[in-house]
């Protein structure tokens, strides 16, 4: 496959001092095309953060393979590459930031790819236009919010033109204001640039916008598909995550014989559709 | 300026201030040179007034460096007490088996002379200079040492991420010194174990914080490619203009002249 | 009823004097009565954090007045006793940990209050009890090696253990899953059933709306509401600034409110919420 990532057959194994094996992954499948915008869902421990740093390279499967756009992350000479085409956005927006200037911060990636200084200021505007940071160009992180600090990852690696973008946790630090914005700008890469967004979260409710969820339990895919059947599949409250409030309501409707299309995925959505009923 | 730290950057747009960083380095460099070289107290003296000329013209605040300089009085009294008695020469004073010489003296004060201009120097240099200008500047200088193989931009990213995260240290110790006195810290009990035992108890979760961040920023900067590299944005924004071309060789004349005068004046 | 904290025309600024000058409360007066649950919401910046460091003792009162259980703030010495009786446990409390083991890691509060070891031992296996840290071996853990949400339960009894009157949490539940999140809501109500005094900051109205009686909003460190919850689904215009903040159910049956629909809108379920919305849908009506 020339495109697309693909997960074949993968297993992670780590030691656990002073001897002990765990299976943080075990027989994973998967396939991702270009475009997507997929949510990786599943409780603390049930292995989503091991799926996403193999996606780029920063681990490697102890069994299988990982290929992006049918390049093995297993081989050393590919990795530059594969961090240029899967860029990564962690949890916690401090420790992402290693400049001290927000500009400077931006330009690290493009830095590290050794580009003209014209290509590197092109790509630096355009990322502070995307991500609505163009007054903060000249700030210093620490007098940044939490929410703008994670906007300013974002850029970072949005500045490194990713076609991949793989995103760990980035709401669980955030105040609500702040994490709706990072959703919306998620959104919009994915519909208006086309950028494959997985999004990893242990919260349903920041993967209400995505194509199709993966569920995640104890290491192995134990649910997939659009969220509408996902959410209403009988296994997943038993995975210890609570079915959104938007879809526990969808739900109550169609129970109750009015329907409810799929396209439905938001509040205003489901607002506007009850109006047009009455 | 209550609570204002010592080398912390004041601003202002004086001539210093405007300076390249590069500039203000490469002088104070060549003012390191000179009085280290000089032998002459007149010499030193007119430095000694340069830079408090320098000081003014910055508009920076004189009285607090002076009392700055009154804080580091007991390494200048060691100074020159040490110099004093073990320097050979016409007795002054003697206590029991050691002398306290003329000549002993004369050192003495011109090493605590040059120990002040020289603080006054590096007070000048940070005060006048954002710190990122200050390392933009040091990693142009030392960009040769790459040649050598010197791994100079690794030390200037050590450097850079310092500056980025002293403040969100302070900031964090702080918080952590709030939690640990709702549980009953005590920061100023006269007993010593207690003290430190509440330092204990900020230092270690700081450390812990900190290691737990160089582990997620080593993640963060493989995921962008990080390799060591010349920050080409931050070096394009320096540019030297015909005032630093002027202080470089007004400084330079200074310390050349410094070399006939120190012989002459000694 | 006697009020166990009672804040008269409280003001703070911040760097007084200098160009980063900041008026963080302006003329807060709020009381709150022993046993209470006070709920304090506001965004980023409103002086949460500002008001709650005046209980314990952390911040002296600049101008107004602060008194806890009976003692003023504004006294330097006795307010050195106070966070004995206001305990304020901070945001992502996990992160001051510093002892080798869960014990003496809840024990350094008792020990702080110069405790017989033997009152210190019982306070550590009750308060550890109360936060549902009851396995074999737990005391004897290393921190380090506990998950996130466990160390967190960690942290909140070592506040628990010093038995403090009024139990003071900052986002208590910031960056946990689901079931770190019940885990922690789950102490609360026991706290709640036990009638001791608690005040909780969120600025999340979804998570305090389910359990307090009493709630306070702040806003550019000004209180902008006080009052119970019915009492602000009365207030359309302060729920329409902050709306976004409630339950999805709520947002739902509000914005349909606000496009002229006559529905029903003080609720507090779901199921609930779905009644409502199928009664509209039957009765055709907007």
């Amino acid at each position: 496959m020339s495109e697309g990532i693909e997960v074949v057959s993968v297993t992670k194994q780590y030691t656990v001092y002073p001897d002990s094996k765990i299976n943080a992954l075990r027989g994973i499948n998967l396939t991702i095309e270009k475009g997507e915008y997929v949510g990786l869902l599943g409780i603390n421990g049930s292995g989503k953060s091991t799926l996403a740093r193999l996606f780029n390279g920063l681990l490697q499967p102890t069994k299988g393979k990982v290929y992006i756009n049918g390049i093995d992350t297993a081989d050393p000479a590919n990795l530059q590459e594969i961090r240029r085409m899967v860029g990564m956005v962690f949890q916690n927006p401090d420790n992402q930031l290693v400049c001290p200037v927000v500009e400077e911060e931006i330009a690290f990636g493009p830095e590290n790819m050794e580009l003209p200084l014209q290509e590197i200021r092109r790509r630096v505007d355009w990322a502070l236009h995307v991500c609505d940071l163009e007054d903060k160009r000249h700030h210093a992180p620490h007098l940044l919010s939490g929410g703008q600090k994670q906007m300013v990852a974002l850029a970072s690696v949005l500045a490194m033109l990713p076609e991949y973008l793989v995103l760990d946790e980035p709401t669980s630090m955030l105040d609500p204001k702040s994490r709706r914005a990072l959703l919306e700008q998620l959104y919009l890469l994915n519909k208006q640039e086309g950028i494959t967004i997985i999004l990893i979260s242990h919260n349903p409710e920041d993967l209400l916008q995505t194509d199709r969820l993966i569920v995640l339990d104890q290491g192995t895919i134990c649910l997939e598909g659009a969220p509408r059947e996902v959410f209403a599949n009988a296994k997943f409250e038993n995975l210890g995550l609570e079915v959104p409030s938007l879809y526990q309501l969808i739900y109550y409707l169609e129970a109750n014989h009015f329907a409810v299309p799929e396209k439905i995925k938001s509040i205003p959505d489901l607002v506007e559709h009850i109006c047009l009923q009455l | 300026m209550t609570g204002m730290k010592l080398g912390q950057y004041v601003y202002g747009d004086s001539f210093i201030h405007q300076l390249d960083p590069r500039t203000k380095i490469i002088c104070c460099t060549l003012a390191v040179i000179s009085v280290m070289a000089s032998d002459s107290f007149y010499y030193l003296i007119f430095l000694l007034l340069l830079m408090t000329a320098a000081i003014v013209s910055s508009r920076l605040n004189l009285k607090f460096i002076l009392k700055s300089i009154y804080q580091i009085r007991s390494l200048l009294l060691v100074t020159l007490l040490f110099q004093a008695f073990l320097t050979p020469g016409q007795s002054l004073l003697t206590l029991g088996s050691i002398n306290m010489t003329i000549e002993g003296l004369i050192l003495g004060s011109i090493n605590i002379l040059r120990l002040i201009i020289l603080f006054m120097g590096s007070l000048i240099l940070l005060m006048t200079t954002t710190p990122m200008k200050l390392l933009t500047g040091i990693e142009y200088l030392l960009k040769p040492l790459e040649k050598l193989n010197i791994p100079v931009h690794n030390f200037t990213t050590i450097l850079g991420i310092s500056f980025r995260f002293l403040p969100t240290l302070f900031e964090e110790a702080s918080i952590i010194r709030n939690a640990q006195k709702s549980r009953g810290s005590q920061f100023d009990a006269p007993q010593l174990m207690v003290k430190i035992k509440s330092y204990a108890a900020v230092v270690i979760p700081l450390f812990e914080a900190s290691l737990c961040r160089a582990a997620d920023l080593g993640e963060a900067m493989d995921s962008r490619c990080y390799t060591p590299h010349p920050n080409h944005l931050r070096l394009n924004s320096l540019k030297m203009k015909s005032q630093d071309v002027l202080a470089l060789l007004f400084v330079g004349i200074i310390v050349l002249a410094g070399v006939p005068i120190s012989i002459l004046t000694k | 009823m006697s009020a166990i904290i009672e804040i008269t025309h409280l003001s703070h600024v911040y760097a007084e004097g200098s160009p980063y000058k900041v008026e963080s409360l302006k003329d807060i007066t709020l009381s709150v009565e022993k046993g209470e649950f006070l709920g304090l919401f506001g965004p980023n910046g409103s002086g949460k954090s500002t008001l709650i460091q005046h209980l314990n003792g952390l911040i002296k009162p600049q101008k107004g007045s602060v008194i806890v259980c009976g003692i003023d703030a504004s006294d330097t010495k006795l307010s050195r006793e106070l966070w004995k009786k206001a305990g304020l446990v901070f945001q992502y409390p996990e992160h001051q940990i510093f002892q080798t083991t869960v014990f003496d890691e809840v024990a350094y509060g008792p020990r702080n209050l110069k405790l017989p070891e033997a009152t210190v031992k019982e306070r550590v296996y009750q308060a550890l009890e109360q936060v549902g840290l009851t396995q074999e071996n737990i005391t004897q853990m290393p921190p380090s090696t506990l998950s996130g949400g466990t160390r967190r339960r960690v942290a909140i009894a070592g506040m628990l253990a010093i038995q403090p009157e009024i139990l003071i949490l900052d986002e208590p539940m910031a960056g946990l899953d689901s079931a770190g999140r019940n885990l922690i809501l789950g102490i609360i109500k026991k706290r709640q059933q036990k009638n001791e005094t608690t005040i909780m900051v969120s600025h999340s109205l979804k998570e305090i709306l389910s359990l307090t009686d009493k709630l306070a909003i702040l806003d550019n460190g000004c209180l902008v509401f006080t009052g119970i919850v019915q009492d602000l689904l009365n207030r359309p215009e302060i729920l329409a600034r902050y709306q976004l903040e409630l339950p999805e159910y709520l947002q739902i049956v509000w914005q349909l409110a606000a496009q002229g629909c006559e529905i029903k809108t003080d609720i507090s379920s779901i199921r609930q919420a779905g009644e409502e919305i199928i009664k509209l849908l039957t009765r055709k009506s907007c």
